[in-house]
C-alpha cells in the first residue's frame, strides 16, 4: 500500500470554473478561499487562479493540471500598425496586460488585439457578442496566424485551437472546460459587459469570473464610464482612449441611399387584403387597441390571447402570412435583378427579411446565402470567394448586420426587414458597405412593397439612418 | 427538450412552492387525441421534418391551449428519428458548382436563370432538377423522418409531463435525487453534465445532492439549470425516483418536486417512462449473471445477485461495484469484475478500492491479465483471499465460496 500516493497532498488546480487548493489547511491558505465539501478542498472563483499561483509559489504548493497553449506562429498581417495602435498595445502592456482600449468604429481595434496576441504568443480566447462577429474574428485570425491555429466554439461548431473565438453566450461552457488553455481573453465590444442601470453585474460576467486567464484585453468604441465597477475588477480599467475627433486617418466611404417602390401582383394584392381583413377584424372584435395604453401593449395582449383563443391564433397566423407575402413578393426579385444589372461590376450583399426569403433569392439568382446557422469556416470561405470575385453577390439574413466587414461589397439591396423598421439595423447595414476602399461610392437600395405596411416601416428606418449617421458616424445624408 | 416558454403558463408559485399543472386525462379525451397525434406522425415516415412540424402545428384547430399543443408536439418530435435525405452529402458540392457557374455569368439577365443550374448539372454529371433538389438538402428542416416513435397516447402523455417537469428545472440552482436503482446511469449523467455532487445516506437508501461547480461565485446561479435537465433521461433506468429542486423565480428561491411515476397513481398525473431493465455492460457480466440464475434455479436459492448496487463514497469520487450479492439472512457482499484493461486503469482501480476500505468487496479478475506490478497492487489493496480468478468465464460457484466468508450484515 505504500506505493499509493497520499490522498491529500498539497496542490493547486483548476476544475470546472474553480481554483482548487487541496491538502492545505484553511489557516495556511488565503482567507478568501472557502471550503467545498463536494471536493473536500478549498476553492475560489477561477479568475483568481493567477493570484493563487503567486501564493502557491511562495508556499511550495505545486500546480497540477493543464497549461496554456503555445502559439507557434508569428503575426502575418500586411497592414502596418498605425501609431495609435502601437501606443494602445504598449499602454495595455504597461498596465499589466489587463484593461480596455477604446477606439472609434473603423479605427482598427482588431489589429490592436492581433498585436497583443502576437506579443504573448500563448493560447487566447476571443469573445464577441454575435455569431457574425465570431465569424469575422475567425477570418481575421486565420489570415493573420494561419487557419490551422484558429477554432470557433458556439452552436454546433465546437473546435478548440490555440486561438479560439466564441460568443459571450457560449464563453462560459468553453472556459469552464478548456479555460486553462488560454492565458489571454480578448473581449470584443466589451461595453456589453457594463453594469445594468441598477448597478448590477450582468450574467455575461460569469464567463470572466470562472476563466483562469491572467491577461485580459477589452475592446470597444463606446465605454460606459460610470457602469464599469465589475468590469474593472474582472478585466482591468480603460488603458487607452481616442475619440473620433482625434482620428484624422479614419475615413468612411460616401454612399447613396435609393428607395424603390415595387407593386404587388394582383394575386398578391388579393391575398394581402384577405390576410389584413382576418387580422384587423379579430383585433377590432377583441378590442385590444381600445384597452391598451400603447401599440406595443396592444400587441402583447393580442399575442398572449393567441394561446387560448382559436380566433386570435387565426389572426396571428394571417399576420405572419402577410409578412411572408411581402418578404417574398415577386416584384422584389425582379427589381433586384434589374439593380444587379445596373451595377454589373459591384459585389453585392442582399439583405433579406427572413431565412425563407434568403433561400428564395439564393435559388432564383444562384447565389449563396448566409444565415445564423452557416458555420464560421463556411462564411469565411464564402466571403473569400466574394472578395476574389468567384461569386458576385450573397443573400443574408441579419447575419451581416452587426460588425461584419465586407470591404469589397459596395452595393447593398434591402429586400426586407426582420426588425419592423429598426433604424439601428438599417444603419448597421450601411456601415457594412462603408469601409473606405479607394474612392468607391457605396449604394444602398431599399425595396419597399407599395401600399403595404412596409411603407411605414421604411419611413421609420429612414429617420433612424439620419439620426445615426449624423451622430455616431459623423456625417449626414 | 422543451423550453421555458413551453412550461411558463403551467407553473404556479404558491407560498414558496412551485406547482406544475400536468396534463391529466380527466374526461378521457386527452389520450385518444394523443393517440391520434402518434398515428399522424407514423403516417409521415419518409417525409421531411418541415412537413412533420407543420402537420403537428395544424392540430391547433382541435385544441384550446396552443402552448400545451406546442409542448406535446415538441416532445413527440424529440422522440422521432430524423435522417438526412438521400444525396444530402452532395449538397455542398452542388452549391459550390452552382454559385461558381453564376459567378462566371454575371449579372443575371432575363431568361438565363436556369443556365447556371444546367452548367452545374453538366459539371457534376447530374440533371438540373437534381441540382435543384440537392441544393439545400443538408439543412435541418430537410431531414426525413426515418422512424416515428413507437408510442401510444398513454406513453406520450407520461413523456410530455416528464418533459414539462424537466423544462421547469431550467431555472434550478440545486437538485436532490432519490432513486431506487439506476444509480450507475445517474452518476454517469451527473459526471457527463459536468456537475458536482454530495452523497448522503438516508436510512437504508441514499440521496444525491447535485450542484453547479462554480454556482456560488456566479451572477446567474441558475446557469446550470439546463444541465440538471439533462440528467433526467438517466432516471429512466430507476424503478422509482424523486427530485427535490430549488428554482430561482423572480429573484427568490422556490421548492419544486418531481416524482417519476409513469403509470398514473390514483388522481396523480403520469410522469416519466417505464423503467428500462438495467443492461449489463460486458459479456463477462452477462455470463456471471446467467451462471448465477442457473444455480439459483437449481439449488442454492439463499443467495441473490442484483445489479442494483450501493454507491460507495470516496472523497469526491464515487465507486459503484458491478453487483450486490445478498443472502436471505441479510448479509451482503459487493462484486467488482476486472476484465481486460490497461495497467494505468488497474492502478487507478486499485487506488480506489484501497481508499474505499471495503472488507465486503470481492474482486473477480481475468487471469489472462499480465499487468505485473499493477496486479500486485490490486491484490494488495483487497487481500489475496478476496480475489477470485477466472480464465474463460467467471463462475458463480467460486464467487459464492468467497462470499460465504466475507459477506456482512
Amino acid at each position: 500500500m505504500n506505493d499509493l500516493p497520499p490522498p491529500n497532498e498539497p496542490s493547486l488546480s483548476y476544475r470546472l470554473g474553480l481554483a482548487v487548493v487541496r491538502g492545505v489547511s484553511a489557516a495556511d491558505a488565503p482567507e478568501w478561499l472557502v471550503y467545498d465539501p463536494r471536493l473536500d478542498a478549498l476553492v475560489g472563483p477561477g479568475h483568481r487562479l493567477s493570484e493563487l499561483r503567486d501564493w502557491a509559489a511562495r508556499s511550495d504548493v505545486p500546480e497540477r493540471g493543464g497549461t496554456s497553449d503555445d502559439l507557434d506562429a508569428p503575426l502575418l498581417d500586411p497592414r502596418t500598425p498605425r501609431e495609435y495602435q502601437r501606443e494602445a498595445v504598449e499602454r495595455w502592456q504597461a498596465a499589466g496586460r489587463r484593461g480596455t482600449v477604446v477606439l472609434p468604429t473603423g479605427a482598427g481595434k482588431t489589429l490592436v488585439a492581433l498585436l497583443a496576441i502576437d506579443q504573448l504568443r500563448t493560447g487566447a480566447c476571443i469573445v464577441a457578442p454575435t455569431r457574425a462577429l465570431v465569424a469575422q474574428w475567425f477570418t481575421q485570425l486565420a489570415d493573420a496566424f494561419g487557419v490551422e491555429r484558429v477554432g470557433a466554439w458556439y452552436g454546433d461548431e465546437k473546435e478548440v485551437r490555440p486561438l479560439t473565438v466564441t460568443t459571450y453566450h457560449s464563453a462560459f461552457a468553453l472556459l469552464e472546460r478548456w479555460g486553462e488553455r488560454f492565458d489571454l481573453l480578448v473581449l470584443d465590444e466589451v461595453h456589453h459587459l457594463a453594469d445594468t442601470s441598477a448597478g448590477e453585474a450582468k450574467s455575461w460576467h460569469d464567463a470572466l469570473r470562472i476563466a483562469p486567464a491572467s491577461f485580459r484585453l477589452g475592446l470597444t468604441a463606446t465605454y460606459a464610464d460610470r457602469q464599469d465597477s465589475e468590469l474593472v475588477r474582472l478585466a482591468g480599467p480603460v488603458v487607452y482612449r481616442r475619440t473620433i475627433g482625434e482620428m484624422t486617418d479614419v475615413e468612411l466611404a460616401r454612399f447613396a441611399l435609393v428607395r424603390r417602390y415595387v407593386r404587388l401582383s394582383s394575386d398578391e394584392e388579393q391575398r394581402y387584403a384577405a390576410f389584413t381583413d382576418t387580422y384587423e377584424r379579430h383585433l377590432a372584435h377583441a378590442g385590444h387597441r381600445d384597452r391598451a395604453a400603447t401599440p406595443a401593449d396592444a400587441w402583447r395582449m393580442f399575442a398572449a390571447s393567441a394561446r387560448r383563443s382559436p380566433s386570435a391564433r387565426r389572426a396571428l397566423r394571417a399576420f405572419h402570412q402577410r409578412e411572408r407575402l411581402v418578404r417574398l413578393a415577386a416584384g422584389k426579385l425582379r427589381e433586384t435583378e434589374r439593380i444587379l444589372r445596373m451595377h454589373p461590376a459591384e459585389r453585392a450583399v442582399i439583405f433579406c427579411g427572413g431565412t425563407d426569403a434568403a433561400m428564395a433569392v439564393s435559388r432564383a439568382l444562384s447565389i449563396p446565402m448566409i444565415t445564423a446557422s452557416t458555420p464560421a469556416s463556411e462564411r469565411h470561405a464564402l466571403l473569400g470567394a466574394l472578395d476574389r470575385g468567384d461569386i458576385r453577390a450573397v443573400a443574408s439574413v441579419r447575419v451581416l448586420d452587426e460588425g461584419w466587414d465586407v470591404p469589397a461589397a459596395k452595393l447593398g439591396i434591402v429586400l426586407g426587414d426582420s426588425t419592423r423598421g429598426s433604424g439601428r439595423q438599417h444603419a448597421q447595414r450601411l456601415g457594412r458597405l462603408l469601409r473606405k476602399q479607394g474612392d468607391a461610392v457605396a449604394s444602398l437600395y431599399e425595396l419597399v412593397a407599395a401600399g403595404t405596411y412596409e411603407f411605414f416601416a421604411a419611413q421609420k428606418r429612414g429617420a433612424g439612418v439620419r439620426r445615426v449617421s449624423e451622430g455616431q458616424l459623423g456625417f449626414g445624408l | 427538450m422543451l423550453t421555458r416558454a413551453h412550461v411558463a403558463p403551467f407553473l404556479r408559485i404558491d407560498r414558496g412552492i412551485a406547482r406544475l399543472s400536468y396534463l391529466i386525462d380527466a374526461e378521457g379525451r386527452v389520450v385518444p387525441f394523443l393517440d391520434r397525434m402518434c398515428r399522424l406522425v407514423s403516417r409521415l415516415e419518409a417525409r421531411s421534418r418541415d412537413v412533420v412540424v407543420e402537420a403537428l402545428r395544424r392540430q391547433e384547430r382541435r385544441v384550446r391551449d396552443a402552448t400545451r399543443l406546442a409542448g406535446i408536439a415538441k416532445a413527440l418530435l424529440d422522440a422521432c428519428d430524423f435522417a438526412p435525405p438521400e444525396g444530402a452529402e452532395y449538397a455542398p458540392a452542388v452549391r459550390d458548382a452552382l454559385f461558381r457557374a453564376r459567378g462566371t455569368r454575371w449579372p443575371p439577365v432575363p431568361g438565363d436563370l436556369r443556365i447556371p443550374y444546367e452548367m452545374a448539372a453538366a459539371e457534376l454529371g447530374r440533371t438540373a432538377s437534381d441540382i435543384e433538389r440537392l441544393l439545400y438538402a443538408d439543412r435541418p428542416g430537410a431531414r426525413v423522418l426515418a422512424r416515428a416513435p413507437r408510442m401510444d397516447g398513454r406513453a406520450l402523455l407520461a413523456r410530455y409531463n416528464l418533459e414539462l417537469a424537466r423544462a421547469a428545472l431550467l431555472d434550478a440552482e440545486r437538485i436532490v435525487i432519490r432513486a431506487r436503482g439506476g444509480w450507475r446511469a445517474i452518476f454517469r449523467a451527473v459526471k457527463l453534465a459536468r456537475l458536482m455532487h454530495v452523497v448522503r445516506r438516508v436510512g437504508r437508501s441514499y440521496e444525491l445532492e447535485v450542484t453547479g461547480p462554480a454556482a456560488a461565485f456566479l451572477v446567474r446561479s441558475s446557469r446550470y439549470g439546463v444541465r440538471f435537465a439533462r440528467i433526467i433521461p438517466a432516471l429512466s433506468s430507476a424503478r422509482n425516483w424523486r427530485i427535490d429542486a430549488e428554482l430561482r423565480r423572480d429573484g427568490g428561491l422556490v421548492a419544486f418536486r418531481i416524482r417519476g411515476r409513469p403509470r398514473p397513481a390514483a388522481g396523480a398525473p403520469p410522469v416519466g417512462h417505464v423503467a428500462r431493465r438495467a443492461s449489463l455492460d460486458s459479456a463477462w457480466e452477462r455470463s456471471l449473471a446467467s451462471d448465477f440464475r442457473r444455480r439459483v434455479d437449481s439449488n442454492d436459492a439463499r443467495w441473490s445477485l442484483s445489479r442494483e448496487t450501493t454507491p460507495v463514497v470516496m472523497g469526491d469520487e464515487l465507486f459503484l461495484p458491478d453487483f450486490t450479492l445478498r443472502h436471505a439472512d441479510g448479509r451482503e457482499a459487493l462484486i467488482e469484475l476486472v476484465g481486460f484493461w490497461t495497467p494505468e486503469y488497474l492502478e487507478a482501480k486499485a487506488r480506489k478500492v484501497a481508499a474505499a476500505n471495503l472488507d465486503t468487496l470481492i474482486l473477480v479478475v481475468y487471469r489472462g491479465l499480465s499487468v505485473g506490478k499493477a496486479l500486485d497492487t490490486l491484490t494488495a489493496a483487497v487481500g489475496m483471499d478476496r480475489v477470485v480468478w477466472f480464465t474463460k468465464q467467471p463462475r458463480a460457484a467460486d464467487v459464492l465460496r468467497v462470499a460465504e466468508r466475507v459477506a456482512r450484515r
